[in-house]
Formats: structure tokens, C-alpha cells, sequence
């Protein structure tokens, strides 16, 4: 059985889910939803935290040794002389090897969001499940209907 | 008010502005479209002519074209700013511009990403500016700052892209309860089916934060870029290290200018007072009189330092500035961005929403002249008089231009009626 | 509690005259360089209080007080200045003066500057207390005065030892390290006292170790702007400056410090989440940076005029013991 509880009101609604895990509920027999991020939830219902650092880490290396990987093997595949420049011309490969790690970091760190959020939730979009403007607790009792 | 009173009223308001569209609405988008037409249709001319029908002659090789690139570019970097920067700063009055802002950045650099395509020419070649494989063994000439660009110009799309799709997705979700019909299933099936569940809404905040965090040295960084496609040259007027911030700010600048012209009428039109205040617009003209400063600072030292080095070629292009055959663009430019945002130093300029609208129709125009300025006075005349050669843009040039406009007006309206103009989410989180 | 910063700081004077004279020129530019390190870190603090004033950035008001009330020791620099125009034989251009290179106008312009400098930023302090309007004006005042003195501490200073190399990025550089150099002092302020009172302190101590990590990138975009510009023109009367700097020992490897000391180490300790509480870490980064500073202007100075290292060290002391004795050895005063 799945009871809900609905508030408008931010403080009370934290009250009320300060006190269901305070007389026992276990926190991942709460589902809570809120019309914006509540930074106390997570703390209350002792989230781990997030695995998308490691996403944007990876992906931030990835574009940096791609950047330079890249121009630097790609100046040596074919040596021409542009310019006056040196073959592999540091300064110049800096700037294409941070526009990657931006890149990289920041797309690869997206892809991490929608695989850990599980997103796109196709039976949540299928079904056609809403999200009001309340704060609400579901309390999955356990017990038959 | 209680407050889920005020979110009822906050979601009602803001998602009523994409109800059925007004006459004037109709009317604004058929002007824009037609703006655009003229553009697209100049622009199928210049493929069949080829690019000798635009003004670009040696030594003036780029003109109008490359001005638009550059003006367009700027433009999208406020967008950044108040979205990224802001909010690492937490800037409270960020959140009934943001969304606007986002929009605007997306749609600047789409339309900027045309340019150096319609500069091509032969734009079906475009493809050569890409690093691939061929069994030529080409590759692209990365010690090029016109490849930087190429890389710069795509990750700030790509990233502003995903900022702006990431941040829509809480009203996305609002939305669909809210339509219903085709719009309903267009907002279910882009809200990715959100819930707003504690899970989800922690790794978004990181999400959040880290795009953020990205995008802030993109705003430095990208127009950097685009300002080292002139100061990597030689000739005078180009060759200066101050380029690299100069354009941020001038960027930065613009883009503020352009984001009063674009809400202070949209916030009219569609009944959002209530949400988007004058104290929000008083912190963004503070903004623009701040970067304003930066670019006089730059006009000031350039000149300074041109007549301090003693090097005749310096001092002969900066006098060209000012007294040669451009000097009439030259003064209006430092007129109308030096001089007029300086009245916003007076407290009751800088919230009369008015006088902001009308001066930011002066900043945009001064700091499109000041693009054009920078680019066509130092080609015209470089080092050796032999050289020496003036430029006026024509016809399909300044069509092109025009529907450059268009498209970046068209697609806006369209954003106003299609999306949340307001970042919902985060204005409830701000007023809970 | 300024009439104690105002005697540190005219003793300053006193000593660094006395240094001088006792070096009788041989010094160089030994005081310039004291000068610069000890201006920057004041009238960027200051700068810093300004700016968060006219932003209204709230993070900043615990410390506000504390290091607006620096501003007495801006009435030293002026004094130090002229002090150190008796060596002005360090310039080439005092043989063949312009109508801006000329030694009379040379000093009195870059005195004016500073004494307006510390004027305005009185003037901001005594409104401010009264909590007059006025204090709004004279707070924007100051900072153009700040960038305008600092952009000519470049220009005049240091660029014109090399006349008539010019680098139109150099002045806005300069404020910008200064105000770097604000908020690593800051940063060390507020870990002392965050030791006594964590909950008043903590938040500045987090977000000043924030904005060291944002200037430490906002430096290295500025000084590779830079040197990306003069190394790709490759315009041989311009890239001399940088050559004479980069390729040459000791300043080649004085130079890859600078970058080291200035964005590398201090990006990386604070890279991680948890070094920006942690004293050790925020220590390390701010020394680095100041560091970094004092280097980067030997680079700048060295290879065209001379600085005598006693002097230097002297005259360092002499100029640190009243900043950091303000800053650091103050008691605790109630709320601004």
C-alpha cells in the first residue's frame, strides 16, 4: 500500500519526512518528489552521492588527450611548414585541446546524467505519469491493500 | 499569498504567454520571416553569382560577413553569462532573465555559425574545415586561428545546446501537465518522462552545476578565439595583445544590450511584470554600464599606446581611425559605446525601462559598427600604400545581413510560443 | 587602530629611504619591485571591498571592514615613489625624453595617481562609516583610480624599461593580479579567522578559495593571451621582450615557476572539493601566488634593468611588516 502525503509548504513538508525517518520508515521505502531541488532531502534520506563526477572527469581527460593527441599527431602524419611555425606548435594546440576538454566534459557528463537518472524513462512517458507543484512523500508501507 | 497559490499563478502566467499568438505577434513574425527571405534569397543569389558579387575586394577580403560572424558570436555570450556565471556567483536576479538568455545564445550562435559558411562562397566545401581522413592525407592546419575558431564556435553550440535543454527540462515536464493535444506529447516525450524523484533531481543539480562551471571559461575562452582571428595577423589595428578581453567584454556588452531589447518588450507583451522586475533590469544595466567601462578602457589604451610606441605604421592606421574615410562610423561607435552608457552611472536612467530599451537599440548599433571599424580600417590600409584600398558593402551583403536579423527574431518569437520564457523551476525555488 | 598603520607606515618610508640611500642607486629597482607586491595585495583588497559593494555581493561582509580599513598604508606609495625616483637613470628614455617619457611628468604624474588612489579610497572609508550616499561615488572613484594607477604602474613602470616595446594588455594585467594577489591575502585572512570563529568565517573562507581557483584560470587565459599574440606575430621588435624572457637563462626557468607558481600548483591543490577548507592547501596556493607575482615582475624587470637582492629584501620587509601586521595581528573588532 502506498500512502502519499502532499504539502505546498517546503518547512512542512521536511518535518514531516524528518519524522518518517525518525520513527523507523527505512528511507528507500520513500519516494519523494519535489517541484524544485531540496538540498535537505538528500541529507535526510542519506543519498549516496551523485557518480556523475566520475562521468565529467572522464570526460574532461578524454577531450584533453584527444585534443592534444590529435593536432599533434595529425601535424606529424603530414609535417608542412605554415606560417613559420614550429611542426608541432604547442601554444596554437593548447587552445584546440581545452575547446575538447569543455566539449567532452561537458557532453559526456550530460550522457552520465540521463544513464544514471535513467532517463529518457520510457514507461514513465508512455504511461504518461505527472509531477504537480507539491511536495510529495510516497511511503510504500509494505503492507496488502 | 500562500505558496502553492503564487506557483499556480507562477505556471498560469508564465505558460499562458504560449497561448494563441496576438496580431502583433503575427505581425512581428511575418516581418522577421520576411527579413529572413530577403537573407536566404541574397544568399542563393551569391551562390549562383559566386562571391564576387559582395564588396570583399583585395585588400578588404572581409567585410559585412565576417562583422555579422563576430557580432553574432558576441551576441550569444550574455546568454552564458547570466545562465553559467551568475549562478556560480549566485546571483539572485539571474533567474527571470535566464531562460530568455539561453534561448538567445543558442539561436546567436546558430546564426553566427552561418557566416563563415556564406563567407566560403563555395559553401558545399564547408566540410574541408573539418579534420577528417582522405586519402590525400589533408588535414586541417590547427595553427590556424581560423580552425580554433572552428572548434570553439561548435563546443560553445553544443555545450549552450545542452545547458539550455538541461535547464528546460523541470518546465518541460510542467508543461506537459499543463497542454494538452500535440503539444502535450511534443513536451512528454522531451521532459524524458521527469519526475522531479530526490534521486533525480541530485544528479541534475551536479549536472547543473558542472555545465555551468564549463560554460564560464567558454565565455572567456570562445571570444578570445574569435578575437585571435585578427590579433594573430600583423597589420595594425589587429596585432594587439589586449584583444583577447577587449572582445569579452565587448561581447559581453552587446549580448546585455541585446537581452533589454529583447525582454524589456517581451516582458510587455506577454504580462510577466510580476516576475521580471525593474530591479532585475537595474542589476543588468549595471552589467552593461561595467563592460561598457572595459571597452573605453580598450578604445583609450589602444590609442594611447599607438601614439606612445612612436611606430609610424600605429599611429598612421589610428589616425586613419579617426580622420580617414571611415571617421563618421568611427565617432558614432565610440559615441554610442563609450559615451550614452555612461548616463547609466544616474540611478533613475539606469530603471526607467524606456531609456534601457532605447539605449541598448544604440549599444547594438555601435558595437556592430565597432566590429566593422576594427575589421575594415586596418585592411584598408596596412603597411605599404600600394596596398591601400577602401570597402563598401553591397546589396546582397547588406540583404544578407538584414536576414541575419530576421532569422535571430523569427526564431525567438518561435521560442516565446513554444517554450517557457521563464526558468519556472527556479523562480519557485527562489521565492520559496 | 589606523593611527597605528598610519605611523607603520610613514616608519616605512623612513626605512626604505634610509635602504636607499645607503645603496646610493645601486639598488635598481629593488623598490619598484617591493612596491608593486605591496600595493597590488592593498589596493586590491580594497578593490576587492569595492567591487563587492557596488555588486552587493553579501559573501564578502564579514572581512569588509577589516580590509577596507588597509587603506591608511595607500598614503605610503606615493611617498615610496617619489623615494625611488632618484634612481630613474634606470630607463633608457632619460637620455632622449618624449613628451610622456620626461622624468618631471613621469613622477608627478604616477605620485598623483597614487595619492588620489589612497584619497578616494579615504574618502570611500569616512563616507562609508558615516554611512553617507556619497559613499556609493567615492567607492567608484577608487576603482578607477585602482585601475588607471595600476594600468600606468605597467605601462610606466615596467613596459617603459624597454621603451618603445609596447603591450597594450599589460596594464588591465596588472589590476588583475593585483586583484589576484587581494583575494590570496584575503584567503589567508579568513583561515586565521575561521580558526576563532568558524561560523562567522567558513563561507568567506570557501568562496575566497573559489575565487582563487576562477583567477588562477582568468591569469593563465591573460598571460597566454599574451604571449600567444607576440609568439604567433613573431614580429621580430616585439618578440625580443618575450625571447630576452623565455629562451634565456635564469629567466627562462624564473618564467616556467612564474606559470607553475601562478596557475598550475595553485589550480591543482584546489581542484578537489575538500582542499578548499583545509589550511594547508589554501596556504600553499596563496604563498604560491605570491610567489608567483614577486618572480614574474624580476622577469619582467631584470633582463633590462638591475635589482640589487638586499635591497630587495630589505625593502620588502620593511613594506610587509606594517601590511601584515594589520592584517593578521588586529583584534577582533565588532561588526562594520
Amino acid at each position: 500500500m502506498i500512502r502519499e502525503y502532499k504539502f505546498d509548504d517546503k518547512a512542512a513538508f521536511l518535518h514531516q519526512l524528518e519524522e518518517l525517518v525518525r520513527s523507523g520508515v527505512h528511507p528507500r521505502r520513500l519516494t519523494v518528489t519535489t517541484p524544485f531541488h531540496v538540498h535537505e532531502v538528500e541529507h535526510i534520506l542519506h543519498l549516496r552521492p551523485s557518480w556523475l563526477k566520475l562521468f565529467t572527469l572522464i570526460g574532461a581527460a578524454a577531450g584533453l588527450t584527444a585534443g592534444f593527441a590529435f593536432t599533434v599527431g595529425t601535424a606529424l602524419d603530414w609535417p608542412l611548414r605554415t606560417g613559420g611555425k614550429p611542426i608541432v606548435a604547442l601554444p596554437t594546440y593548447i587552445i584546440v585541446a581545452f575547446e575538447l576538454t569543455i566539449l567532452f566534459g561537458g557532453v559526456i557528463s550530460f550522457l552520465g546524467f540521463l544513464f544514471l537518472s535513467r532517463f529518457p524513462d520510457i514507461p514513465a512517458i508512455v504511461s504518461g505519469t505527472e509531477c504537480g507543484p507539491e511536495f510529495i512523500i510516497r511511503e510504500d508501507t509494505g503492507e496488502a491493500v | 499569498m500562500s505558496l502553492g497559490t503564487y506557483f499556480d499563478q507562477l505556471e498560469h502566467d508564465v505558460l499562458a504567454a504560449m497561448r494563441k499568438p496576438s496580431k502583433l505577434y503575427w505581425a512581428a513574425l511575418a516581418v522577421s520571416a520576411a527579413a529572413f527571405a530577403l537573407g536566404l534569397g541574397c544568399w542563393g543569389w551569391q551562390i549562383y553569382e559566386g562571391l564576387g558579387m559582395a564588396g570583399i575586394r583585395s585588400p578588404v577580403g572581409w567585410g559585412v560577413y565576417i562583422t555579422d560572424f563576430v557580432f553574432w558570436v558576441g551576441i550569444a555570450h550574455s546568454g552564458t553569462l547570466i545562465s553559467a556565471v551568475l549562478f556560480l556567483f549566485r546571483a539572485k536576479f539571474r533567474c527571470s532573465f535566464n531562460r530568455s538568455a539561453e534561448a538567445m545564445t543558442v539561436i546567436a550562435v546558430m546564426t553566427a555559425g552561418l557566416f563563415p559558411l556564406i563567407h566560403l562562397g563555395r559553401c558545399w566545401f564547408f566540410y574541408w574545415l573539418m579534420p577528417y581522413p582522405n586519402q590525400r592525407h589533408l588535414w586541417v592546419n590547427f595553427r590556424s586561428p581560423l580552425i580554433w575558431d572552428v572548434f570553439a564556435v561548435s563546443t560553445y553550440f553544443t555545450i549552450s545546446a545542452v545547458f539550455f535543454f538541461v535547464g528546460l527540462i523541470p518546465d518541460l515536464a510542467i508543461a506537459r501537465r499543463r497542454f494538452t493535444g500535440w503539444r502535450h506529447w511534443v513536451f512528454r516525450i522531451l521532459s524524458l518522462g521527469w519526475q522531479g524523484t530526490a534521486e533525480q533531481w541530485k544528479h541534475y543539480a551536479w549536472l547543473y552545476m558542472f555545465l555551468a562551471a564549463f560554460a564560464t571559461p567558454l565565455v572567456i575562452s570562445v571570444h578570445s578565439v574569435v578575437s585571435w582571428d585578427f590579433a594573430m595577423s600583423v597589420i595594425p589595428g589587429w596585432h594587439t595583445t589586449i584583444f583577447a578581453p577587449y572582445f569579452v567584454a565587448g561581447a559581453i556588452f552587446s549580448g546585455t544590450a541585446m537581452v533589454i531589447t529583447l525582454v524589456v518588450p517581451m516582458r510587455r507583451i506577454l504580462g510577466l511584470d510580476t516576475y521580471i522586475t525593474v530591479d532585475h533590469f537595474e542589476a543588468i544595466a549595471k552589467i552593461l554600464l561595467f563592460t561598457s567601462l572595459i571597452v573605453s578602457y580598450s578604445y583609450i589604451v589602444e590609442f594611447v599606446l599607438a601614439w606612445y610606441s612612436g611606430n609610424p605604421f600605429e599611429i598612421a592606421h589610428f589616425s586613419f581611425r579617426a580622420v580617414g574615410d571611415y571617421r563618421y562610423l568611427y565617432w558614432l561607435m565610440l559615441f554610442c559605446n563609450g559615451l550614452l552608457p555612461l548616463t547609466l552611472f544616474v540611478k533613475r536612467l539606469r530603471r526607467n525601462l524606456k531609456y534601457l530599451f532605447v539605449l541598448s537599440l544604440f549599444v547594438n548599433v555601435g558595437m556592430w559598427l565597432e566590429r566593422f571599424v576594427i575589421i575594415v580600417t586596418s585592411l584598408a590600409r596596412d603597411f605599404d600604400p600600394y596596398n591601400w584600398g577602401n570597402y563598401a558593402p553591397r546589396f546582397g551583403e547588406i540583404g544578407i545581413t538584414i536576414g541575419s536579423f530576421g532569422m535571430f527574431f523569427m526564431l525567438f518569437l518561435i521560442f516565446t510560443k513554444m517554450l517557457p520564457v521563464l526558468a519556472i523551476a527556479e523562480v519557485k525555488e527562489h521565492s520559496s | 587602530m589606523s593611527k597605528r598603520v598610519t605611523t607603520l607606515a610613514a616608519a616605512a618610508v623612513i626605512l626604505a629611504l634610509v635602504v636607499e640611500w645607503a645603496f646610493r642607486g645601486a639598488s635598481g629597482m629593488a623598490l619598484v619591485v617591493a612596491v608593486l607586491f605591496w600595493a597590488a595585495i592593498c589596493q586590491g583588497m580594497v578593490a576587492l571591498a569595492a567591487a563587492a559593494d557596488l555588486s552587493g555581493a553579501r559573501w564578502f561582509l564579514p572581512l569588509r571592514g577589516h580590509l577596507m580599513g588597509i587603506y591608511p598604508l595607500l598614503f605610503a606609495f606615493p611617498a615610496l615613489f617619489l623615494v625611488f625616483s632618484a634612481n630613474l637613470s634606470v630607463y633608457p628614455w632619460l637620455g632622449h625624453p618624449t613628451r610622456w617619457l620626461e622624468p618631471n611628468f613621469f613622477v608627478i604624474r604616477n605620485v598623483a595617481l597614487l595619492l588620489l588612489t589612497a584619497v578616494a579610497a579615504h574618502l570611500w572609508a569616512g563616507a562609508d562609516r558615516r554611512g553617507a550616499r556619497s559613499a556609493k561615488v567615492y567607492c567608484t572613484l577608487y576603482l578607477f583610480s585602482f585601475v588607471v594607477t595600476q594600468s600606468l604602474m605597467a605601462f610606466d613602470w615596467v613596459m617603459s624599461l624597454e621603451a618603445p616595446w609596447i603591450n597594450t594588455l599589460f596594464g588591465a594585467y596588472f589590476f588583475i593580479e593585483a586583484l589576484y594577489l587581494g583575494i590570496a591575502a584575503t584567503a589567508l585572512v579568513a583561515l586565521l579567522r575561521a580558526r576563532r570563529d568558524p561560523a562567522r568565517y567558513r563561507p568567506v573562507l570557501v568562496d575566497a578559495t573559489k575565487l582563487i581557483f576562477g583567477f588562477a584560470l582568468l591569469w593563465a587565459g591573460q598571460i597566454f593571451a599574451q604571449y600567444l599574440t607576440i609568439w604567433y606575430g613573431n614580429i621580430p621588435e616585439e618578440v625580443g621582450y618575450v625571447y630576452k624572457r623565455v629562451a634565456v637563462q635564469p629567466y627562462g626557468a624564473m618564467a616556467v615557476f612564474v606559470l607553475l607558481a601562478m596557475f598550475v600548483l595553485p589550480f591543482g591543490i584546489l581542484v578537489a572539493r575538500a582542499a578548499k577548507t583545509r589550511p594547508g592547501p589554501i596556504i600553499a596556493a596563496a604563498g604560491l601566488v605570491m610567489a608567483g607575482y614577486v618572480v614574474e615582475k624580476l622577469v619582467f624587470i631584470l633582463p633590462a634593468a638591475p635589482v640589487h637582492p638586499v635591497a630587495l629584501a630589505l625593502e620588502f620587509v620593511i613594506l610587509g611588516v606594517p601590511v601584515a601586521g594589520y592584517l593578521f595581528a588586529r583584534p577582533d573588532v565588532p561588526p562594520s
